[in-house]
């Protein structure tokens, strides 16, 4: 999947409620490319870059029954109950189905239709919207080059500046993807926060979505990343006070353009 | 990567004792029909059973001994891409004991039906998708008529079970379940396994030539009378690129 710019949409699933509208500002006008969820599995515990709220866990999705409901501006239903688990990815796999509308929805007529049969009062899922905000560059995953960054972490929750890390020299350069390579048994999660010079968005990019580990890729648009407003956000459930700092790994971050 | 394909139809091999060489049966859907891939469904010793092929242009054995533990239809589904001569193809189980020759192999033949099939735009980008839902009442309970589905396109029916489909109903496994497609009086699809329709932990995913089916034709068989009064869901992947 090539991407361009993405919007992190919380998606609150109530107990006494059974719909929930995909109205949202920064969407507005906006052509839509292709949508993605996020959730914990198990004990890979995955906490919103929001408030820190945890994400339903997959085995709890069954509980849910949730639909996906696209309408067009002509009224059209192109996307009509579509299980929202099949776009629902947990944190260690990819396994989710690639879909491609690449139109414009009336989002506020959009929703999501769900059934809460679960014992919490509300769910939480992140829904990515990809979408574009101009042509897309013809695409070619030829290397023209790499560069490499370490980032270290010193709180579970904290925003860190890219531009402390990349060379001035690399930041005229079209990002082409970026890969991490996290072990998941060191719990270190977080989000890319980016701008691009041209005006793209990836809010929240999760690192597991671009992790090496995942056998679907994801690529970017040829972003010219803005590393002095792009971040590194780091959401982690682990107590840093209690741990060893040499247990701490760094987030390695592969740029390659 | 999968192929387009645009039919699928299930042969059952029994297995003989005494007999070490078992030829597939004739089928006259098969017959003259380009083979994309061919899987094996929940085989026993499967790695003492070889496929050999013969292609019917050339009538060489182009494919031969290929272990049949090759042909579980994983992401790296093999490319046959030949027009295979069934009935001088054959198994080979000399491997296996005699006391474990019994019971039978299915193989789905996934393959080419031009009268099915049309062109995927090349610039295919658009998709719609809609749900597919069908409430088992019998051993073969047939899909209700779709007037929203009539002749589109498809390019993938995608099985899911939540556990209430959107009108409220329970839904069933996809297990003693098996998918008829038809288009007047071709069966294109038949008695595919609904667990090959089960595609979220794919990485490749099937792909479905534009197929057009008759809803009132087609059906779903099920060997499992407990699952009667709950439903098959699927959602529909249907092209909508603008006609050029």
């Amino acid at each position: 999947m090539i991407i361009q710019n993405a919007a992190c949409i919380p998606v609150y699933l109530y107990k006494d409620n059974y719909r929930i509208s995909l109205h949202n500002e920064k969407l507005k006008g906006k052509k839509i490319n292709a949508m993605l969820g996020l959730t914990s599995e198990g004990d890979q515990i995955i906490l919103s870059p929001y408030n820190m709220e945890r994400l339903v866990s997959t085995s709890d999705l069954n509980n849910l029954s949730m639909y996906l409901n696209l309408i067009d501006f002509k009224g059209r239903q192109t996307v009509n109950d579509l299980d929202l688990r099949q776009i629902t990815s947990p944190p260690e796999q990819s396994e989710y189905l690639e879909i491609f509308l690449n139109q414009h929805f009336n989002l506020e007529n959009s929703y999501i239709s769900y059934k809460n049969i679960g014992n919490t009062e509300s769910e939480l899922i992140l829904l990515y919207i990809f979408y574009q905000t101009r042509k897309f560059n013809k695409f070619n995953d030829e290397i023209n080059g790499t560069f490499t960054i370490s980032i270290d972490t010193t709180s579970n929750n904290e925003n860190i500046k890219l531009s402390n890390y990349v060379d001035r020299t690399l930041s005229k350069l079209p990002i082409k993807q970026i890969i991490t390579q996290m072990n998941y048994d060191e719990l270190s999660y977080g989000y890319l926060d980016i701008i691009g010079k041209n005006g793209e968005r990836l809010e929240y990019l999760p690192l597991y979505f671009i992790n090496d580990y995942r056998s679907k890729e994801i690529y970017l648009d040829g972003i010219v990343i803005d590393f002095e407003k792009s971040f590194y956000c780091n959401r982690n459930i682990v107590d840093y006070s209690q741990m060893d700092p040499n247990d701490i790994n760094p987030i390695v971050l592969t740029f390659i353009y | 990567m999968k192929k387009l394909i645009s039919g699928a139809i299930n042969i059952e091999v029994k297995l003989q004792q005494g007999v070490n060489r078992i030829f597939f049966p004739d089928n006259s859907v098969l017959r003259g029909k380009r083979i994309k891939h061919i899987s094996v469904y929940k085989a026993q010793n499967d790695h003492a059973a070889f496929v050999t092929l013969k292609e019917l242009n050339t009538q060489t054995e182009l494919i031969k001994s290929l272990p049949i533990k090759l042909l579980h239809f994983s992401d790296h589904a093999l490319f046959i891409n030949k027009i295979v001569d069934l009935p001088h193809s054959y198994i080979d189980i000399s491997q296996i004991t005699e006391a474990q020759k019994v019971g039978s192999y299915t193989f789905i033949f996934w393959y080419d039906e031009p009268a099915i099939w049309s062109k995927i735009p090349e610039k295919n980008n658009r998709t719609e998708i809609h749900p597919i839902e069908i409430k088992l009442s019998g051993p073969k309970t047939y899909f209700a008529e779709n007037r929203d589905l009539h002749n589109k396109k498809f390019q993938n029916l995608i099985f899911s079970m939540p556990n209430f489909t959107p009108m409220g109903n329970e839904t069933t496994s996809y297990l003693n379940c098996f998918l008829t497609l038809c288009k007047d009086n071709l069966e294109f699809i038949q008695r595919v396994p609904l667990e090959y329709f089960v595609q979220g932990g794919n990485d490749y995913q099937l792909r479905l030539q534009n197929i057009t089916f008759d809803f009132q034709r087609s059906y779903i068989e099920t060997t499992a009378p407990g699952d009667y009064g709950k439903s098959i869901f699927f959602n529909a992947i249907i092209d909508d690129n603008k006609k050029k």
